[in-house]
């Protein structure tokens, strides 16, 4: 490996240690390989990242992120609990198994961990620590169930990933809803082992008859935002439009039902709504701005192939480099937030792992599972420090609990998702006819 | 110029950059959505709507960018807060990284001037509508202006600060207290 991209390497991840904004960092190390290199201009570096930032397919972010942020304050999140609760009323130690569910399907509603600890972890842990639940406990269930998110279509990393890579967003969308149900299974069973010995007040289970109309009242008061998720895929997979264009259908289809249907929203809070999406996305997409300046310098200083030769130089034994790519992607994720983990991790290792015959779309299950688990890993763990705020508790109390669930529910599902290609081959294959290129 | 006057200045460009995001997010969102009305129910395709939605989430994403810098709240990853004892060390290392972002930001934004000013010269027309890209390409000139413009401040703020030993409070805190909170409907 030459000593400019080492140099190069060795600038990013000490900037982006000590705090310097992700965005800057890349940055950073695209203008040290400018000045290394023999260019003349930078018109090529600002062109490249303009023209990546004005594609049409990215748009779909801020409009999942502006759809999503309406039904938020719609009170999605209340009805989805709601049902959720009422579905679990007879199963001891339910309350968690309610987080987990509502949570995933926040995560497919707005498509943001963060949403998802804001709008179910400000209802669910008080909730659940009057029952007897531990806050550490309750809020490390929320921290962890929240990055379901990222699995759950529409997700934001997937996009983006299918947009990095030239895959299929989707085939992207598809591929890491096995391995989230896998993970929303184990999050489950490890619920029923963690409570045993908490003082759980379980409320006396109603009758089949009561239950069963509880849930059919509780599933028609979130029927609307339960639609949401089911139009944009039905529009995608339907063949009608575009995961941008089905992303502009859900906002207008989250209007009225915001404002109209649930009343959570009026034009005050619709204003707020769509000024803040827009900063978000822009804050999102800054990064896509200079990525797309360090890939394009990356690419013209052969980096990507620097990086399979030094990593196929190390290995030739398939499961040593996979396990080698999950190790670098985990420490990424323990750093970065998932987008620019994405960004940065994709381009890089894309080509390693093609060459030992894994297929884009299972890299981009094996890379959305892994950016997830980072989230949650101390010690920067992004998500476990904003639940800790949250849930009003610190990350001692937390952490025992998180690395229960890492160890016990994400490690089993990242090995799985490794080693199994059809765990996230199997949709796009039934639903898009994909053809993997491993086969 | 007074600081009452100074202060009216910063909040009133704060509302602007609330309105422009607020209101080409809606128009984005509208745009593509009737694109596709018209595609489907219609069967006429709408020429050029998706360029001027992309060229407009070009100005959202790049005032946002600013305002981001305002807000502090960029993607970042400093592990130096568990690493550092005292908040006054803290505070110092923090100013010593703002001083790398505001030179980084002044940066690009110079690059980019010389990127408008090649597309002023040569004029490069967009494929669809034929429209001049300077109109686009001035937003990152805008925006990074914006970043350099919230970054100084922050980078004089924090020096002040250390200077005065106290400990740092951001720009947006003090704003955002009750009573001096910029209402965009207003």
């Amino acid at each position: 490996m030459s000593i400019e991209i080492l140099i190069d390497a060795l600038i990013l991840v000490v900037l982006l240690f000590i705090g310097v904004p992700a965005p800057l960092c890349f940055a950073a190390a695209a203008l040290f390989l400018f000045v290394m290199g023999d260019f003349n201009k930078a018109n090529f570096l600002i062109s490249a990242g303009f023209t990546k930032l004005s594609s049409l397919i990215l748009l779909a972010i801020p409009l999942y992120i502006f759809a999503g942020g309406l039904m938020t304050e719609g009170k999605i999140a209340t009805r989805l609990i709601d049902l959720a609760e009422s579905m679990m009323a007879r199963v001891k130690g339910g309350l968690g198994i309610v987080v987990v569910f509502s949570t995933a399907i926040f995560g497919a509603i707005s498509g943001m961990s963060t949403a998802a600890v804001a709008a179910i972890g400000s209802i669910m842990i008080p909730k659940m620590v009057e029952r007897g639940y531990d806050r550490g406990y309750a809020t490390a269930l929320v921290a962890a169930s929240s990055v379901l998110a990222l699995l759950i279509p529409p997700s934001s990393s997937m996009i983006l990933y299918g947009w990095v890579t030239n895959t299929s967003i989707t085939a992207m969308f598809l591929a890491p809803i096995i391995p989230a149900l896998l993970l929303i299974t184990c999050f489950s069973v490890l619920n029923y082992f963690l409570t045993r010995k908490m003082p759980l007040t379980e409320l006396p289970p109603p009758s089949l008859k009561v239950g069963a109309l509880d849930v059919w009242f509780k599933t028609k008061r979130a029927a609307f935002g339960l639609a949401m998720p089911i139009i944009i895929l039905g529009c995608i997979y339907g063949g009608i439009t575009t995961p941008t264009e089905a992303a502009a259908i859900a906002v207008v289809y989250s209007i009225p039902v915001a404002i109209f249907i649930y009343r959570g929203l009026d034009l005050k809070g619709f204003s707020e709504v769509a000024w803040k999406t827009g900063q978000i996305a822009a804050v999102l997409m800054i990064l896509v701005f200079f990525s797309s300046m360090l890939a394009r310098v990356w690419t013209m200083e052969n980096v990507p192939q620097t990086v399979l030769e030094f990593m196929l130089g190390i290995s030739d034994n398939k499961i040593v480099l996979l396990l080698l790519i999950n190790l670098f992607l985990l420490v990424i994720g323990m750093f970065l937030d998932d987008i620019s983990g994405v960004l940065l991790a994709s381009p890089m290792l894309l080509p390693v792992a093609m060459s030992l015959g894994i297929d884009p779309v299972h890299f981009g299950a094996i890379v959305g599972v892994n950016l997830g688990m980072g989230l949650i890993t101390p010690p920067t763990a992004p998500i476990l420090y904003f639940a800790g705020l949250i849930g009003n508790t610190t990350l001692p109390k937390m952490v025992g609990y998180t690395m229960i669930l890492i160890c016990f529910g994400y490690i089993p599902v990242l090995i799985l998702t490794t080693f199994i290609p059809s765990l996230s081959l199997f949709l796009p294959e039934l639903v898009l006819g994909y053809q993997p290129i491993s086969k | 110029m007074t600081g009452f006057s100074l202060q009216k200045i910063h909040l009133a460009l704060l509302v602007l950059q609330r309105y422009i995001m607020g209101v080409s997010t809606i128009i984005i969102s509208l745009l593509i959505f009737v694109q596709v009305f018209i595609r489907y129910f219609l069967d006429i395709p709408l020429y050029g709507v998706e360029e001027i939605a992309a060229y407009l989430a070009v100005w959202l994403y790049f005032i946002g960018s600013g305002y981001g810098v305002y807000k502090g709240n960029h993607i970042s990853a400093s592990v130096m807060d568990l690493i550092l004892p005292s908040q006054s060390l803290k505070d110092k290392f923090q100013c010593f990284v703002a001083i790398i972002t505001l030179c980084l930001v002044c940066w690009i934004l110079l690059l980019c001037w010389e990127y408008f000013q090649w597309s002023m010269k040569r004029v490069p027309k967009s494929p669809e509508l034929r429209l001049p890209l300077y109109y686009v390409h001035f937003a990152m000139v805008a925006g990074l202006g914006l970043m350099v413009f919230y970054a100084t401040i922050e980078v004089i703020r924090r020096v002040i600060f250390i200077l005065k030993k106290e400990d740092y409070v951001a720009l947006v805190t003090l704003d955002e207290k009750p009573n001096n909170t910029p209402d965009p409907s207003k």
